[in-house]
């Protein structure tokens, strides 16, 4: 056996994994071997010393007050994810309130709306409703920076009502998990809307910053898949 | 262990809120100590603990059990430390500028300040790891994981997650090996 075959054994040997065959061959080498014996040595006090590299203890009350915070954070959740109508209604007014250039937009939008649909042929407008997004969504990221994407459903596919169908930068995505897998592993949000500037994502529920656990094996394959093909679109 | 997580599931999905209280406690330590290894930030580990649990809350009626309470725990956990280094966290660069605290001499022998400085080598040495070496090493040593189970969190093959470990070692040697020669 050669030393360049034994390296890569040694941490096996420490952690007790070798199968027995090549355990006894390993162990004759290191009989005959002073370097690689040294080798073992050192991989045997490096693990040894990173097994004991302790992470400091919390300040006392630092649980209590870990829960505590917890809990408050789901309670504000749930409470953000019902609003109720007089609250949202507040929250309009207080937000445009300070808007008066949006309120003005909006005053002539509805000005112009107003001549398109009552007085046809004076302007005519068309409307390509195929390219238009239905709607934008802010999806806030972990760093709390927000971005808007686009939703949109696909042409093909608009009115399908079952097995829903996503796009992320062009790519046809099956699985509401498997969208939110590929935006997190392009490490969430942000960076998705850094690297590939505008994400088109074809159903309005998508809450990419949702855990991805609930991955199963098949999803997971789909999902390395679907990153190695974006990955190579993008070089 | 298994078996008492599914009941505690079980109980928070028909309603009782105590459940996941005891969850939390339950795991608590576990998940604060593998974020922090990974992000090596007290404030950053905290972060990430509380959105972990956050994302387990939001998703555990979802949770199909195929793995150990664990292994999802775990992989969500990881996740998270990984966006957080990808983005650039507070330990990462304080890698850069970070000086040790000057040492008093008075309190403690050589040996005492040697193995101190060894284990600040450590540290600095672990900070420099790429996080998914970073990961494998730290679910393996401190958290006793089989490779299978490594790979299975990280989204890679077992092969994969080896090399991972196998590497974040050699890694480490060698940037303490530079150390010895230079203290």
């Amino acid at each position: 056996m050669r030393c360049d075959d034994v390296e890569f054994k040694l941490l096996e040997l420490i952690e007790g994994e070798l199968p027995a065959a090549q355990r006894s061959e390993v162990l004759a080498h290191l009989d005959d071997c002073a370097a690689c014996t040294a080798e073992f040595s050192a991989y045997h006090d490096l693990l040894t010393l990173v097994q004991v590299d302790s992470v400091p203890e919390p300040s006392p009350g630092f649980w209590e007050e870990f829960l505590l915070s917890l809990k408050q954070r789901i309670g504000q959740e749930a409470a953000r994810r019902k609003p109720t109508p007089a609250a949202w209604l507040t929250g309009v007014g207080s937000w445009l309130t300070f808007r008066p250039r949006l309120i003005a937009g909006l005053a002539v939008a509805a000005v112009s709306m107003f001549i398109v649909v009552r007085l046809p042929g004076v302007l005519p407008v068309r409307v390509n409703r195929q390219a238009a997004p239905v709607s934008t969504e802010r999806l806030v990221g972990q760093n709390g920076a927000a971005h808007t994407v686009a939703v949109i459903p696909r042409s093909d596919r608009r009115n399908q009502q079952s097995g829903e169908t996503f796009m992320v930068a062009g790519e046809v995505v099956e699985e509401p998990s498997i969208l939110m897998a590929v935006i997190q592993r392009l490490g969430g949000v942000d960076e998705l809307a850094d690297r590939l500037e505008t994400a088109w994502v074809l159903r309005p529920e998508a809450d990419p910053v949702d855990s991805l656990a609930s991955l199963n094996e098949e999803e997971r394959q789909v999902l390395l898949d679907h990153l190695s093909h974006l990955r190579m679109s993008e070089s | 262990m298994r078996e008492a997580d599914f009941e505690l599931i079980d109980r928070f999905l028909q309603g009782d809120g105590t459940a996941f209280d005891e969850l939390v406690r339950k795991r608590q330590r576990e998940v604060y100590n593998l974020a922090y290894r990974m992000t090596r930030n007290a404030e950053d580990a905290r972060d990430v603990s509380q959105e972990a649990f956050l994302q387990v809350y939001r998703n555990l009626s979802r949770f199909d059990r195929r793995s150990s309470l664990s292994t999802w725990l775990y992989r969500i956990v990881v996740n998270l430390c990984l966006n957080h280094l990808n983005r650039g966290s507070r330990a990462l660069y304080a890698t850069v500028d970070q000086h040790p605290d000057p040492v008093d001499l008075s309190k403690g022998s050589l040996a005492r300040l040697e193995e101190s400085e060894q284990a600040d080598a450590l540290t600095r040495a672990i900070e420099t790891l790429p996080p998914q070496q970073r990961a494998s090493l730290t679910l393996r040593v401190h958290h006793h994981l089989a490779h299978r189970e490594i790979a299975d969190i990280l989204g890679v093959s077992e092969a994969t997650a080896k090399v991972h470990y196998f590497h974040a070692v050699q890694a480490l040697r060698r940037k303490l090996a530079h150390w010895r020669e230079g203290t």
